[in-house]
């Protein structure tokens, strides 16, 4: 062992804004070294559609619907496609900082999401990743990662359906023609199932979150321990939220991150 | 000049990619490329999106735009590939 791993359980769940806000918050945090031990954050979502970066929302989400039950429809910074979040999905993310890695998106999908593999079978599943980064347990995908890199710092997220609401997921989310045509990838893609379906039993809050932490300290060799967000994180995560989270520019239309950074910055210097 | 505006969703290995082009007589004015693939860095997409405008609307022209910027830059993928991206827009173009 020797190094640490920090975790979080910082959510707002009712906020989805502010959750995706605190997402990006942390790995700036942990990228530009305010934090010195790679984190792993653990959230919820009560009622949101979350969105890939490259993605537009009209496209990929029935707006209508999600109008109806009160979905928040919220843009993330990694790419991939947009997925449903309520109490029943849980969400992990891991940023860690590497300077000797070599083939940084294999790193991502083939290194780090590992972790997330590990508590699967720690849960008593038989997880495989399959379609690069998919997690498919019984032949069902239970899990969608996405993952990023920031200078020497290399991050994945991913959504784990426990017991989602999955007649409400595919109301509110459009699959493509040109996908449901292509049997390879709706065969994997738009089977989803929740764990507790896989596994034939209840699962606790607890009990996931004791087999991510265990799972990534397996992968990474580290020894976890609980933490809050540092005061810098919560300033960072606010600033992000006032100027990109909340705006409908960052959520409805498709531009980039780098158009916000002044606007961060302002909120940065009056906060 | 005609003004024409064409789209085409192409699915890669993974990710699906959808391309729309505004083309004036036959140069493409602006492109846009959507969808829920995997391209890094990330914002190299809208240098990509930079790099179409005024460009010949022809697949050849749009090769040559899409495999030097993906090498200048050097743009990484994960489950597609700059040959999807060329596809989409030949999709896009010619319909097939």
């Amino acid at each position: 062992m020797g190094s640490r791993l920090r975790v979080l359980l910082f959510e707002t769940p009712e906020d989805p804004y502010m959750n995706l806000s605190f997402e990006e918050a942390f790995l700036i945090a942990r990228e530009r070294g305010w934090i010195e031990d790679d984190v792993l954050r653990i959230w919820r979502n009560a009622n949101a559609v979350i969105i890939g970066y490259f993605q537009v929302a009209e496209e990929e989400v029935n707006l209508i619907e999600t109008r109806k039950i009160g979905a928040s429809i919220v843009r993330r910074f990694t790419g991939g496609g947009a997925v449903y979040h309520d109490l029943g999905n849980l969400n992990y993310a891991i940023a860690v900082k590497r300077r000797d890695v070599k083939g940084g998106v294999d790193f991502l999908y083939n290194f780090l999401l590992k972790g997330a593999l590990n508590a699967l079978r720690n849960l008593g599943a038989s997880p495989k990743l399959e379609n690069i980064n998919d997690i498919v347990a019984n032949d069902r995908k239970v899990s969608g990662t996405a993952g990023t890199i920031r200078g020497d710092t290399y991050f994945l997220h991913g959504c784990l359906l426990v017991k989602t609401d999955l007649a409400k997921l595919s109301s509110l989310l459009r699959v493509s023609k040109v996908k449901l045509i292509d049997k390879r990838i709706s065969s994997v893609k738009y089977r989803v199932a929740n764990l507790c379906d896989v596994l034939e039993r209840d699962i606790s809050y607890k009990e996931l979150v004791e087999a991510l932490i265990r799972g990534y300290e397996e992968l990474l060799g580290a020894e976890a321990y609980f933490d809050m967000p540092s005061s810098d994180e919560l300033k960072l995560a606010r600033a992000l939220y006032k100027a990109k989270y909340t705006t409908p520019e960052w959520n409805l239309l498709r531009l980039t991150s780098a158009s916000f950074k002044i606007k961060i910055e302002e909120h940065l210097a009056k906060s | 000049m005609a003004v024409r505006r064409v789209v085409c969703e192409r699915k890669a290995l993974k990710g699906l990619i959808r391309v729309s082009l505004t083309i004036v007589g036959d140069v493409i004015e602006e492109a846009k490329i959507t969808g829920d693939f995997f391209l890094y860095p990330e914002d190299a997409l809208w240098l990509l999106e930079e790099k179409l405008k005024g460009v010949r609307a022809d697949v050849d022209s749009i090769r040559r735009v899409l495999e030097e910027t993906f090498r200048d830059l050097n743009i990484t993928t994960a489950g597609c590939s700059v040959e999807d991206f060329v596809l989409a827009m030949k999709c896009a173009l010619e319909g097939v």
